[in-house]
């Protein structure tokens, strides 16, 4: 390959990259099986870092990430339909409906913890979230990742929310 | 330019060139790309960058996704398409300008998207990913700000983060620990320098490597004399020893291995990779006692008197002159703290200094004597 066909080659190369992370999102977030979770503020000062709403998802698992062994991080499986909790990758006979997280400090961390707000709508939904009324619709991958698909506050996706309340 | 002319017009009448030759060097330097026209472009391109960045962190809620995203792309295409065009025109300058846009605007599109779709990725994962796709581009920029900051940027997410957190994982995350992990860093960045230079290609980022493994060294250098001498004054708990212990091996693993290379490979005459060796060698025993010892006063002013005289003698043999003297003076300005440290009260100090003085008078007087003999040897030049 000449030096200007990979020159060429060089700048299409990230274009794509990006647009194959955008197409695998969209696929996972329509696509993907929903389930919609509560959420609750781990900070109740303050839950907004930056123009992102931080909560915690409430899985409903109560022996999530408890005991002296999850002290350091340790790959772990929630699976849903029937709700159990793994120390590897299910099987698609055994579970369909799962998500992968690490138990960090007594924690089930996802990486779907931050819903992106424009500001001026920020402080309304910082306090409608401490006061439990918020969820979150997850869409799975099935392979164990998840998208966040909408915030829901009085299970009312939260633009629709705002502008009842404005 | 001003100083070269000057230059030029001192050798002119020193009969060294004539006066043809001064226009045609004045001609050339004045046909090579400004730096500072460079800069200042970089500097406003850096800017905008920021500025994308900083539009879309500032979340457009009432534009669809859709047409956020689209529009995104079509600004990397519109980047892309400039740096081409630039290329085509042998444009030199311009091509760099919108590569380093293009790599900018990248960052940016990897932020939008995780806006779009609520990722809560970490920021050094953001940077690894961009790293990797924005590689290709990096390896064909010709100037060395591109491949230098992208090569910064990937040791410290791609290498020290994914380390730390390593060790931090094994529960071994301390003081001693992360000495030794300040340590171990130069000793890594010079595999790199190793193989590019073996490699003869990415001079840029062979240039990268040599900036940032001085650096590391540099840093490492005064962080161990810092460690030896706070340490002495100051001792820690020396029961948890497990994360330097590794530290420490894994360093003199590293340095055996990139010796190794150096001298199958043949990247310097042998002589000089003597010299280096033994510099390897002080140097890791500073960082052994550094990490594993509660501290030995002023031995670390030994130590680097003695890592900085081997160093100055290699670059005195590599014709690096100015090298030389800085590291010189560096040896000067430690020996005169040894003695200020050493000392303690005024008068004794004042003695301390006038012994140095003395010294450095009677050094000098010997060198300027055997200064031929010496440079014939350090140099390799016959007398």
């Amino acid at each position: 390959m000449s030096g200007k066909y990979r020159f060429v080659a060089a700048l299409i190369f990230p274009i794509l990259c990006l647009a194959g992370f955008v197409l695998w999102n969209v696929w996972v977030a329509t696509q993907g099986q929903k389930l919609t979770l509560p959420i609750r503020g781990f900070d109740p000062r303050d839950l907004l870092a930056g123009h992102y709403l931080a909560y915690r998802i409430e899985f409903g698992f109560e022996a999530l990430c408890t005991g002296s062994k999850n002290q350091h991080e340790k790959k772990t499986y929630i699976c849903f339909a029937p709700k159990k909790i793994l120390g590897a990758r299910p099987k698609a006979a055994e579970c369909r409906k799962y998500l992968k997280g690490v138990c960090k400090n007594g924690r089930f961390e996802t990486g779907l913890d931050r819903f992106y707000i424009p500001q001026k709508h920020a402080r309304k939904l910082e306090q409608a979230v401490v006061n439990k009324r918020g969820e979150v619709i997850l869409s799975l991958d099935g392979i164990g990742g998840a998208a966040i698909t909408d915030l829901l506050i009085d299970g009312l996706s939260w633009e629709k929310w705002v502008s009842v309340k404005d | 330019m001003a100083r070269l002319t000057r230059r030029l017009n001192k050798w002119c009448r020193a009969g060294l060139i004539d006066e043809q030759q001064v226009v045609a060097i004045e001609k050339f330097e004045a046909g090579q790309p400004s730096w500072l026209l460079r800069g200042l472009l970089g500097l406003a391109v850096t800017s905008i960058g920021i500025g994308v960045i900083a539009l879309v962190a500032s979340h457009w809620e009432n534009i669809p996704d859709v047409i956020i995203l689209g529009l995104t792309f079509v600004l990397l295409a519109a980047i892309a398409l400039g740096a081409w065009a630039m290329k085509m025109r042998n444009n030199c300058t311009g091509a760099e300008l919108f590569i380093f846009a293009f790599l900018i605007a990248c960052l940016a599109a990897i932020g939008l998207i995780s806006q779009t779709f609520n990722l809560s990725g970490r920021l050094d994962h953001a940077l690894l990913f961009w790293g990797l796709i924005v590689a290709p581009i990096t390896v064909m920029a010709q100037f060395r700000l591109v491949p230098a900051l992208w090569l910064w940027v990937m040791l410290v997410v791609g290498l020290v983060i994914p380390i730390v957190e390593w060790v931090d994982q094994l529960g071994w995350l301390d003081q001693r620990t992360v000495i030794g992990l300040v340590g171990i860093l130069p000793i890594t960045t010079a595999i790199g320098l190793v193989a590019l230079n073996k490699l003869k290609r990415f001079d840029n980022f062979e240039w990268a490597f040599r900036v940032i493994t001085v650096f590391a060294w540099f840093s490492a250098i005064v962080i161990f004399d810092i460690s030896l001498s706070w340490e002495a004054a100051n001792p820690t708990n020396k029961d948890e020893l497990s994360g330097a212990s590794l530290m420490v091996s894994f360093g003199t693993l590293l340095s055996l291995f990139v010796f190794a290379l150096a001298w199958f490979w043949e990247i310097f005459p042998r002589a000089r990779l003597i010299l280096i060796g033994a510099q390897l060698g002080i140097y890791l025993c500073f960082l052994a006692l550094a990490c594993l010892t509660n501290g030995v006063p002023y031995l670390g002013s030994v130590f680097i008197i003695l890592l900085f005289g081997f160093c100055a003698t290699d670059m005195a043999r590599a014709g690096r002159r100015g090298a030389a003297q800085f590291l010189l003076v560096l040896i000067g300005i430690r020996m005169l703290t040894f003695y200020i440290d050493a000392f303690g009260g005024l008068a004794i100090t004042a003695v301390g200094l006038i012994c140095v003085g003395v010294l450095i008078l009677l050094t000098t007087l010997v060198w300027y004597r055997k200064r031929h003999n010496v440079m014939s040897w350090l140099e390799g030049v016959d007398k």
